[in-house]
């Protein structure tokens, strides 16, 4: 039989294994993201003839956007630390505001999107707005999967209460809020600010 | 349940550092300064000293750096393996960025025709 000493040392090594498996993951998504944003900053000027992004965006509907992920990002966090203390209810409170607030976040962006189709400034207008789609929707299908995981680690930690291995996927879930958000505020930055600048 | 199995079931997953609700609900205050800050200087046309471009610019960096600190928990408790895999991945990411457009301005500049590329050279290159 393992001692207590023993099960802390395989959890531990087991824990730096997923977590440098996450880790990896996360910085080549970093390389996608980065391929994006050049690919926009170089089009951000072909409109085309058609319209630029001073004409298009409106900055006060990007902030509702962008504070609305900010705050899931630090609710996220709260999660995972209500997980690590192993206070289940609060971990599943925490979990189920951040899902409403990424569900919020996605259909603001959705209903975003839909106007400027609907508009005529779809992503085969110009190579502007192929690049700014193509950027921000990476994005939201992001956000989308990992609405979904939360869906699952919501079932998970109300099933089987905080095991290792569901503070293990709310720790990976969290990573990955989180690194969306940092995303996001280089869009806000680049895509949206500096389209009035 | 028996001794053994029910340490098992409590070991949890500590890394070294895990943050508190303290430095979460700094970095979350940290956030929110630098994006108001960034959406008023860009909304209300606020008079900069300097560039306006350039203070928004640093507005995101040093939100970028918050949330790596506070919400990723990049310190001085980081192992080493994950130091060195995000001083790559950045790397990489700036030579990828500035590379595309340092290439694309030139390749737009040779594509012009003749004249307009001596006027533009007069008029932006000296």
């Amino acid at each position: 039989m393992l001692t207590h000493e023993q099960h802390v040392q395989i959890e531990k090594a087991r824990m730096d294994e997923t977590m440098f498996g996450f880790w990896m993951y996360i910085l080549s998504d970093c390389f996608i993201f980065a391929c994006l944003f050049a690919t926009f900053v170089i089009l951000r000027n072909n409109t085309f003839g058609s319209a630029s992004g001073s004409e298009i965006f409106s900055l006060s509907f990007v902030l509702k956007e962008t504070l609305i992920l900010l705050t899931s990002s630090f609710t996220v966090g709260l999660a995972m630390l209500a997980g690590y203390r192993g206070k289940r209810g609060w971990t599943l409170v925490m979990l189920g505001v951040t899902l409403v607030l990424g569900i919020a976040f996605l259909a603001l962006e959705i209903n975003e999107f839909r106007i400027l189709i609907l508009e005529g400034h779809g992503p085969s207008a110009s190579g502007f707005l192929s690049s700014y789609f193509t950027l921000v929707g990476t994005h939201g299908l992001h956000v989308t999967l990992g609405s979904v995981w939360m869906v699952l680690v919501m079932i998970w930690i109300a099933a089987r209460s905080l095991t290792k291995t569901n503070v293990r996927r709310l720790v990976l879930l969290s990573l990955f809020w989180h690194f969306l958000d940092i995303i996001w505020i280089f869009i806000f930055t680049i895509v949206y600010l500096m389209a009035f600048l | 349940m028996s001794g053994p199995m029910q340490e098992q079931m409590n070991i949890r997953p500590v890394p070294a550092y895990t943050g508190s609700v303290l430095s979460y609900s700094v970095g979350f205050i940290g956030s929110l300064i630098c994006t108001f800050a960034a959406y008023a200087i860009v909304a209300y046309h606020l008079p900069m000293p300097f560039s306006a471009l350039g203070i928004v610019v640093s507005l995101a960096i040093i939100q970028f750096v918050i949330q790596l600190m506070l919400f990723l928990h990049i310190g001085r408790h980081t192992p080493t393996w994950r130091m060195a895999a995000l001083a790559f991945a950045f790397i990489t990411v700036i030579i990828l960025v500035v590379g595309s457009l340092w290439i694309m301005y030139n390749l737009n500049l040779r594509m012009m025709m003749p004249d307009a590329q001596m006027e533009y050279m007069l008029r932006d290159a000296g």
